[in-house]
């Protein structure tokens, strides 16, 4: 391969690659090529016959550009009238069954179709036939199906299937009587990931929560970062007025391509939640009571600086969700200027994984992945549970290379959300085993590699001879994999040229994030000795800005990497020992696992500040509540998984003008007469990805432990997809799609207990209690319950604790 | 002498398909499928007809045991199972009567036997006999012009077809 060919367009000799298609070729060339069913995500289809162009060598005639390939010595005419006939003939083909209320659609002034026949006509005469009449099918809260609208071109269905890998709708019949539907044409009960709503060229799909009276024009669009997680996804809001109109992705636009998910689609309901907070509030004798930014300012700046002259002890804690100049703002005022001994990030499972784990491996906190490496990677190995729901971007880049490309992807946990189907192995892991068996993989590399690190260097020798504990007979009994699969998955680890391992993080998630982390950049640094280019690493943090906030000062103190510096701070809080906890989009009270003792510490600090958007189990035991700007009401800089910085912009006005979270610490330095500098500005951080080829530093493993035995159960966790956490509890639409958080088991187990499908049951847990409803599940590792996680009290957090190990748990009936 | 020689369909009735597994002939025929194809995809057809032929027709449930057999979507699986005119979605008679309605067909008579059909049955195409005997289909091009009209009854033709031959067949079909 390689090399060029030349093919002549409109007259014009092209160079081109051959066995590329001619629709790109065309217009990359500036033509302007109509098409309905095309989508760039998608496997060419040829189904809207819109895109026919002329082709006058070979066999001469009407070709459709989208699924033609270039062939050498090609002549290519793109506007002729034999072209514009064909294409107005096929507009009146599907006019004929289009239900055509222009007027009154959802989609006027935003259609293709509409500007192609506005652009082409169609022909005056009228052909004999009937328009079929087909009932909407209003029965999901979210999204509306008109099939009188659909002219079939199967973006929404390809979309479903290729790129979310759900495939909940199908093409049903054929001839006249095909159309789109669900099984058994049930309710749509699926990830409401909107690909298929924001794909459709025509109105036969609307998204209830954004259907507007507002036509297209009159709407003001702007792009922004997503920010309720860290894929970094560029979102297209529109509004008209001040309000929110709609929620849209450029297929263009990088990171997602046009892609979109259940929380940045509809989760935007929560600017108008009715406890958000729009006024400060301050504690007047022992009460929260509303009072004025002057008074609560007032007071906050009275309390730092008291402390601050009487050597009273400040702790900060911050959000993963701040922005970088705000969390840089927070480190400077608070550590620079007023000597807090503690500003850190709260506790989240990616901020060990990516300080203590990436940290002691290649030295920075950070991925060495980006999601264009993920799209890239010809072996991807997702370890953990589950990326589908904390970052479904990462889930369609897995499904679009398992279903488009056929690139392998290694599951290593039971049940994660959907992906199962597409994985090319799939593991089950035992519960929070993942770094053993990475240890075991990469014991048997060595044994394949020519070349490895010098003795001696970077803790490779003392490595290497700590692994020789981790034998396939060992990673058997601990993971539950057996030798047979663990040798499949080194030698296609080994066969890889450019491998990624993906390492999920969350509060609940059973097993060590440190550990896991460095596991994995060790192994796919290990890899890379042999000459290869090396295995990368995709840790996927919590929340839109942790590497950002990682990286802009917040990053943890460590002592062996379990966050017990914070730790100490809240047990020092507890006991009275600190004189201002300065608590930003913080929750210790209702969302910090238990070892943080974040109740005490609220109760025993002296003086408590909250920066929060939302009235929480924290603000109502502080002393000042400032509000906050959130989401698209903020400016700044966040940096996703991948460690790109991107850049939030303000496309919605606040209510009551709140400020963000800088704003208000710039204002309380301007009180406290200290120099931060301006709040928009304040250390943006560049790119925190690391080069290709990072240093690693090798950390001996402790000897694996094997799991005591135990007649009982272990507790499992899974990550939740329309529900993330303390922001998306506010969020009435995806708390509405959000199943009822059940405790699933095998079958077998289920039997074994007397507990029947759907009963409820207590799942116990060192002491305390979750009711919940059994599921039986046959995809659940027996011996395991899995409980979906949401990071607050109603899921497997709630009693998760020590997320080192997974947990046994005893599962009982009610009576 | 009856000219009819074809044994009636095992038809399953619809609650006994809701929630469907296979046992262990079926998972071995199965698993021969699969050996002949490089995909699970391309196993679906074959597995669909195995499926049809154990239960008389496609429900839903059997859709989705399909669908999981193979890991495949169900909402998939049914558009493959609509599209493909001869995977019955509905339980069909005993009989099913399929009357090919083509060209050379219909020159050498067809309509006249579907209308004694429709007469002696007391049913349109797409029905089923309320004894649950019979089902009417009109079928397009079976293949076997040279000796129209033809229907095609379960797996079986009956070639030259003539109303007098038709009533010797249904007769002979219990």
């Amino acid at each position: 391969m390689g090399g060029t060919v030349t093919i002549t367009v409109d007259g014009r000799e092209v160079e081109v690659t051959p066995g590329r298609l001619l629709l790109d070729v065309l217009r990359e060339q500036g033509i302007r090529v109509p098409t309905l069913c095309h989508d760039d995500r998608l496997k060419p289809y040829g189904g809207c016959r819109l895109c026919v162009v002329e082709r006058r060598d070979g066999r001469p005639g009407l070709v459709t550009a989208c699924s033609t390939p270039v062939q050498r010595g090609m002549i290519i005419e793109t506007s002729t009238p034999a072209i514009d006939e064909a294409r107005r003939r096929q507009l009146q083909l599907l006019v004929l069954d289009h239900r055509m209320e222009c007027p009154t659609c959802e989609r006027t002034g935003d259609c293709r179709f509409q500007e192609l026949i506005y652009e082409y006509g169609i022909p005056e005469e009228r052909l004999p036939f009937e328009r079929r009449t087909r009932p909407r099918d209003e029965g999901s809260a979210v999204i509306i199906r008109d099939p009188e609208k659909c002219i079939l071109c199967g973006r929404c269905v390809r979309l479903c299937e290729e790129v979310q890998g759900v495939a909940e709708i199908g093409m049903v019949g054929r001839g006249l009587e095909a159309r789109v539907a669900t099984l058994l044409d049930s309710p749509l009960d699926c990830e409401f990931c909107g690909q298929c709503v924001n794909a459709c060229p025509v109105g036969a799909l609307v998204a209830r929560p954004h259907a507007t009276e507002v036509p297209a024009w009159l709407r003001t669009r702007a792009t922004t970062t997503c920010s309720f997680c860290s894929s970094g996804c560029q979102v297209e809001v529109e509004t008209w007025d001040g309000r929110l109109q709609n929620v849209t992705a450029d297929p263009a636009a990088e990171p997602n391509r046009g892609k979109l998910c259940a929380r940045g689609w509809l989760g935007w309901d929560i600017l108008e939640h009715p406890e958000r907070l729009t006024t400060p509030l301050v504690r007047r004798e022992g009460r929260l009571e509303e009072a004025t930014w002057e008074e609560a300012l007032e007071r906050v700046a009275e309390a730092l600086g008291a402390a601050r002259d009487g050597g009273g002890a400040i702790a900060g804690v911050g959000t993963a969700r701040m922005t970088c100049e705000d969390a840089a703002l927070f480190g400077r005022l608070l550590a620079g200027e007023l000597g807090a001994a503690t500003v850190e990030v709260g506790p989240t499972g990616g901020a060990t994984a990516l300080a203590a784990g990436m940290g002691a491996a290649v030295g920075a906190a950070a991925s060495t992945a980006t999601f264009e490496d993920l799209r890239e990677a010809d072996l991807v190995l997702v370890l953990r549970a589950d990326p589908g729901r904390t970052h479904p971007l990462v889930k369609t880049e897995l499904v679009q290379g398992a279903v488009q490309r056929g690139r392998p992807f290694v599951l290593a946990h039971c049940l994660s959300g959907g992906l199962e189907r597409h994985a090319a192995v799939h593991l089950c892991l035992q519960p929070g085993t993942d770094h053993v068996l990475l240890h075991g993989m990469a014991r048997l590399v060595l044994d394949h590699l020519d070349r490895t690190p010098s003795e001696g260097t970077d803790g490779f020798g003392a490595w290497s001879e700590a692994l020789g504990a981790y034998t396939p007979d060992v990673i058997e009994r601990v993971t539950g994999v057996v030798e047979d699969d663990l040798r499949e998955l080194v030698d296609r680890l080994l066969g890889a040229e450019r491998p990624l391992v993906v390492v999920p993080t969350g509060l609940g998630i059973p097993g060590d994030e440190a550990r896991v982390a460095r596991a994995a950049a060790e192994l796919m640094g290990l890899l890379g000795w042999n000459g290869a280019p090396g295995g990368r690493v995709l840790v996927l943090g919590e929340k839109a800005n942790l590497q950002g906030v990682l990286a802009s000062g917040l990053g943890p103190s460590l002592g062996d990497g379990e966050r017990r510096h914070l730790e100490e701070t809240m047990a020092a809080a507890g006991l009275g020992q600190v004189q201002v906890l300065y608590l930003v989009g913080e929750d210790p009270v209702g969302s910090w696992p238990r070892r943080f003792a974040g109740r005490a510490a609220v109760r025993g600090a002296r003086f408590v500040v909250v920066q929060d958007a939302f009235a929480t189990a924290t603000t109502r035991l502080a002393d000042v509540v400032l509000p906050v700007a959130i989401l698209g009401e903020r400016r700044g800089t966040v940096v996703g998984a991948d460690g790109v910085p991107r850049r939030l912009e303000r496309v919605l006005e606040p209510p009551e003008g709140l400020p963000q979270d800088g704003e208000l610490l710039a204002a309380l330095a301007g009180r406290l007469g200290v120099d931060v500098g301006d709040w928009r500005t304040a250390g943006a951080p560049a790119a925190t990805g690391t080069d290709a080829r990072p240093v690693i530093r090798f950390t001996p493993p402790d000897p694996p432990e094997e799991m005591p035995r135990h007649s009982g159960m272990l507790l499992d966790a899974s990550p939740q997809l329309f529900h993330s956490g303390l922001v998306t509890a506010f969020s009435e639409r995806l708390q509405e799609l959000a199943p009822t958080v059940a405790a699933r088991l095998a079958p077998r187990d289920g039997r074994e207990a007397g507990i029947s499908n759907g009963e409820q049951v207590r799942v116990a847990v060192d002491g305390r209690e979750l009711l919940l409803r059994a599921r039986y599940d046959r995809r659940v590792r027996p011996g395991t319950v899995l409980v979906s996680w949401s990071g607050l009290e109603d899921g497997a957090a709630g009693v998760m604790d020590h997320d080192a190990a997974a947990t046994p748990a005893a599962i009982r009936r009610m009576s | 002498m009856t000219l009819a020689r074809t044994r009636p369909l095992t038809v399953a009735p619809p609650d006994t398909l809701a929630d469907v597994s296979f046992d262990e002939a079926m998972e071995a025929r199965i698993e021969e499928i699969l050996a002949k194809y490089p995909t699970r995809q391309a196993a679906l057809l074959p597995l669909l007809w195995l499926c049809q032929d154990r239960w008389g027709w496609i429900s839903p449930g059997v859709m989705r045991a399909v669908a999981a057999r193979l890991d495949l979507a169900p909402a998939h699986v049914a558009g493959v199972v609509t599209f493909y005119t001869m995977y019955q979605t509905t339980p069909p008679g005993k009989y099913l009567l399929q009357v090919c309605t083509t060209l050379s067909c219909q020159l050498c008579g067809t309509s006249g036997l579907a209308e004694h059909l429709r007469e002696k049955l007391g049913i349109g195409f797409g029905e089923t006999t309320p004894d649950g005997r019979f089902t009417l289909l009109d079928v397009q091009c079976l293949g076997a012009c040279g000796e129209a009209p033809v229907i095609q009854v379960n797996n079986d033709y009956y070639t030259g077809m003539t109303p007098e031959k038709l009533d010797e067949l249904l007769d002979g079909l219990q």
